[in-house]
């Protein structure tokens, strides 16, 4: 008996255990149970001004979770940001909340937007659209070093030079089908004895810090554009320069510092964004200290290039720098 | 004529390592010897199949000649080649030579025994066991004779154990005072090689202490850990699943009976290190059971109960004997759609194809037609519940009965908050019709063995609803004609009806969906056939049988009928 006790304390010790008693796996009513809709799509405010740190929260509940998108659609831009997620409800807690970024480009502008929701269930597809516009007042802030936006025009300390050659034009456009705000940047024309169109230089004394204010870590900095070229346009490059002003005397020498490059060959035909770490640029002096310093940048160069010296049009936007991770539009 | 023919061959070596054996003790043969024709014929009444081949035809002789070595009275070595001609391979490409076994094992001191090379190892049924699944425990007459050479073909050995190549250690140290006897089992072998990339060289070790405190009562402690050895790759993932249980085993009388009592109880840890996406699955078991012995009326009866936890994961114990990703080898396409032809008990009496041979991590996929309760044995994770048996023979062995029933249900539901129920049970039932009519000299043994299995689950809402029914019987009859020739008759059945959710794992072995299960479906096996026994050692049989395979479900397999015959010829040495 003093046996059967021993034994019996063994397994009561055991049973005391710990053990994780949440179901096994998806829930059933997930995978099969049927699709409703308890509480109607809705946003909690239909007036948003970004540039104040406001948002907008959806809200809606299901009778099971679901795979749910939300679709907002900037009604003059053509801008659309999508927020998607598998929940049986839709909150701020559980994403449902839009911060005035941009999934598909252009970016926001200040505008009427419409927003409506899709679910994608087993065997249900459902929509709902929001019967109020939602308005935005003013866009958001991006936090990053602006080169230019290009929306009061080029920048009156950029130099601009135009080659010789057939319909030139390097300038700035003002036509809201641009990737960010009203104006971009247009670079077009034939040149024939040469590749490139011309350039565009941007001194770190055009703007109103006399210089571009970025972190010394070229590991987290990130320069960030859009760009487009015309239907039907081939060979087409666009080539960034940067360079520095290691020994802080104001002017760049290429014979005893760094110059550093980004070559973007093709474009799109609809605006792209192109976002790429100060750190992968590649070296094209050899004077220089080799080492990556934002900070000691002293100006850009932008070129168009036609590969082939046939005819070229292409367009960009928004130049920025960003920290620590590429711009979100 | 042809197997007859090698046969002819075949036997002299035996009888001439017989010869050696008893000429020179330090060196002798031993193996076993096997020869089969058969032959197919495939037919169905669904369509008309112009595709599928008719016939099928086919066999082999074969030898396993295991030389022993006995160099000192410490020391044995044994290397058994096998030597396989598949019939039209004579003279030829078909004639294959391999190493089928290689050990060697000895004493050290005179009380350390080890072990090298090849070795049969086993401890419980929750650390390292070789379970053999529902659908094989109970081999009938006819179709036991092709799965005894699958399963030894495979070393499926009657004790369970698992095949494997390593080394084990044994030894046991004996006391005057409190205990009788301590005994060390330890073993360590290697279930996967490392390719030099991203797969590690995988070990499994392990070993028991048991404790045998007097003739009543034996405590134990288990320990059996599959891993990745870290270094022998390139990969930064190293898989671990150690598992340690304790056992108990107390023995009483009282009330004019004989009364075992039985624990085992233990966690388990899987995990795998350097994943980030991994989780760590920890879980315990318990399993107590009682059972009472009547040995003056041979009779005897249990009781259990177990609860082994959703996350106990135990490679030793949970890997099954039958891979069910795979696909017969014979028809393995049919029909004019020439589908893949689901797995069928003629395939898995025949096809040692079908078999898995090694441990592995996880869980390995089951099909719920052969066994939806206890796929992985014992071990099955996330069932709680009561085991029952009970069985009786006849003092003059005239007959004999059996009835099991396990009553089992989730520890914890799965995507639901309902549980399902497993109720398995089968009854047995032999009568020893020769011993009842006084024939000392002729076998009449008439068998029948019938069992279900019940997977239901009730809830709330409809789609929580499964009912899955499994019902089997199995008719055995064995008369001596003349002399050492039996007359042999099997009749066997499989239907499984109903509806299922079927958990799909990944790659972690965790549930990561439900798949909807449908079937109705019966397979029936008849067979006669005759036996020849030359001793208990060696057979010559020749049986007939036909397979039929229906499947009622709407959009289901196509039905079909394979009729069979066998020669076959099996000697042990």
């Amino acid at each position: 008996m003093k046996k059967i006790i021993a034994l019996l304390t063994v397994v009561l010790t055991i049973v005391s255990c710990d053990r994780e008693t949440d179901t096994l796996g998806p829930n059933l009513s997930d995978l099969f149970g049927p699709f409703q809709v308890l509480e109607e799509f809705k946003s909690l405010t239909n007036n948003v001004d970004f540039s104040n740190g406001q948002s907008v929260a959806f809200e809606c509940r299901f009778s099971k979770q679901v795979n749910w998108e939300i679709h907002i659609v900037g009604q003059s831009s053509g801008a659309e940001k999508v927020i998607t997620g598998f929940t049986n409800s839709i909150d701020a807690s559980n994403g449902g909340v839009w911060d005035g970024t941009t999934t598909n480009l252009p970016m926001f502008n200040s505008e009427d937007c419409l927003a409506y929701l899709t679910v994608n269930a087993v065997d249900t597809m459902f929509s709902d659209t929001l019967s109020n516009l939602i308005s935005v007042g003013s866009t958001r802030v991006v936090d990053g070093f602006a080169v230019t936006d290009f929306e009061g025009g080029l920048n009156p300390g950029f130099n601009v030079f135009v080659q010789s050659g057939a319909n030139m034009r390097l300038d700035t456009v003002n036509n809201p089908t641009g990737a960010q705000g009203n104006t971009f940047y247009q670079m077009s024309g034939e040149v024939t004895f040469i590749e490139d169109l011309g350039n565009i230089e941007m001194p770190k004394t055009a703007f109103t810090d006399t210089g571009f204010i970025l972190s010394n870590n070229g590991g987290i900095v990130y320069f960030n554009f859009f760009a487009r070229k015309a239907a039907g346009i081939a060979n087409e490059i666009l080539v960034f320069q940067f360079m520095e002003d290691e020994n802080d005397d104001g002017v760049f020498d290429a014979n005893s510092e760094d110059l550093y490059e980004y070559v973007l060959v093709g474009l799109p035909t609809e605006w792209e964004q192109f976002s790429i770490k100060y750190e992968d640029f590649e070296l094209r002096t050899s004077g220089g200290n080799g080492r990556k310093e934002p900070h000691k940048l002293n100006k850009m160069f932008l070129l168009p290039v036609s590969g082939q010296r046939t005819p070229f049009e292409a367009y960009v936007d928004y130049l920025i720098f960003t920290e620590n991770e590429p711009l979100k539009p | 004529m042809k197997t007859l023919r090698y046969l002819l061959i075949l036997l002299p070596l035996a009888f001439i390592g017989n010869e050696a054996v008893a000429q020179q003790k330090k060196v002798w043969v031993s193996g076993a010897a096997r020869g089969i024709m058969l032959g197919d014929s495939y037919s169905t009444g669904a369509e008309n199949d112009t595709t599928t081949a008719r016939r099928l035809e086919g066999g082999h002789a074969l030898v396993d000649i295991g030389v022993n070595i006995q160099p000192s009275d410490q020391i044995l070595i044994q290397s058994m080649v096998r030597v396989r001609n598949d019939y039209g391979g004579f003279w030829g490409s078909g004639v294959t030579f391999d190493v089928r076994q290689l050990y060697i094992k000895g004493i050290i001191g005179g009380f350390l025994k080890y072990q090298l090379g090849d070795i049969n190892y086993k401890l419980t049924p929750y650390t390292f066991q070789n379970n053999t699944g529902l659908i094989n425990s109970n081999p009938g007459v006819i179709s036991g004779i092709p799965l005894n050479q699958v399963q030894y073909d495979l070393f499926y050995m009657d004790d369970d154990t698992w095949r494997q190549q390593g080394a084990a250690v044994d030894f046991s140290l004996e006391f005057s005072q409190i205990l009788d006897e301590m005994k060390f089992d330890l073993f360590s072998t290697r279930v996967q090689a490392t390719d030099f990339n991203l797969q590690s060289d995988r070990i499994f070790s392990g070993g028991a202490i048991t404790v045998k405190q007097s003739k009543n009562l034996n405590l134990g402690v288990q320990y059996a850990n599959l891993f990745d050895l870290e270094g022998t790759s390139n990969s930064d993932t190293i898989a671990r699943n150690p598992v340690l249980t304790a056992t108990a085993e107390g023995t009483f009388e009282a009330f004019n009976t004989k009364w075992t009592a039985a624990l085992e109880t233990g966690r388990s840890t899987l995990e795998w290190q350097g994943d980030p996406n991994a989780p760590v699955l920890e879980d315990y078991f318990y399993d107590i059971t009682l059972k009472a012995d009547w040995e003056d009326k041979n009779l005897s009866a249990s009781i259990g109960y177990r609860d082994v936890g959703p996350n106990f994961r135990s490679a030793g114990a949970q890997s099954m004997q039958i891979n069910y990703n795979r696909t017969p080898q014979a028809y393995e396409r049919y029909g004019n759609a020439q589908e893949l032809r689901q797995i069928g008990f003629l395939d898995l009496y025949g096809d040692g194809s079908l078999y898995n041979t090694q441990i592995g991590l996880g869980l390995m996929n089951f099909d719920p037609r052969y066994d939806n309760a206890t796929p992985y044995g014992r071990a099955t994770p996330n069932r709680k519940g009561v085991s029952t048996a009970i069985n009786y023979e006849d003092k003059n062995e005239r007959w004999e009965l059996e009835g099991t029933a396990d009553f089992l249900s989730n520890v914890v539901g799965e995507g639901t908050d309902a549980l399902k129920n497993y109720t398995t049970g089968s009854v047995f039932a032999e009568l020893r019709l020769n011993k009842m009519l006084g024939w000392t000299k002729r076998k009449l043994w008439i068998s029948n063995r019938t069992g279900i299995q019940n997977t239901s689950r009730s809830g709330s809402e409809n789609f929580e609803e499964v009912d899955l029914a499994t019902f089997y019987d199995n008719v055995n009859l064995t008369a001596t004609i003349v002399g050492d020739l039996d007359l042999l008759g099997e009749f066997r059945m499989w239907q499984t009806d109903g509806f299922d959710l079927q958990a799909e794992r990944d790659e972690y072995s965790q549930v990561i969906n439900y798949n909807q299960y449908n079937i109705d479906y019966t397979e029936t096996m008849l067979g006669v056939g005759l036996r020849y026994n030359y001793s208990e050692k060696t057979q010559l049989s020749f049986f007939w049988q036909r397979f039929d395979w229906d499947d009622k479900l709407v959009g289901g397999t196509l039905p079909y009928t394979i009729d069979s015959w066998v020669l076959f010829f099996t000697m042990k040495f």
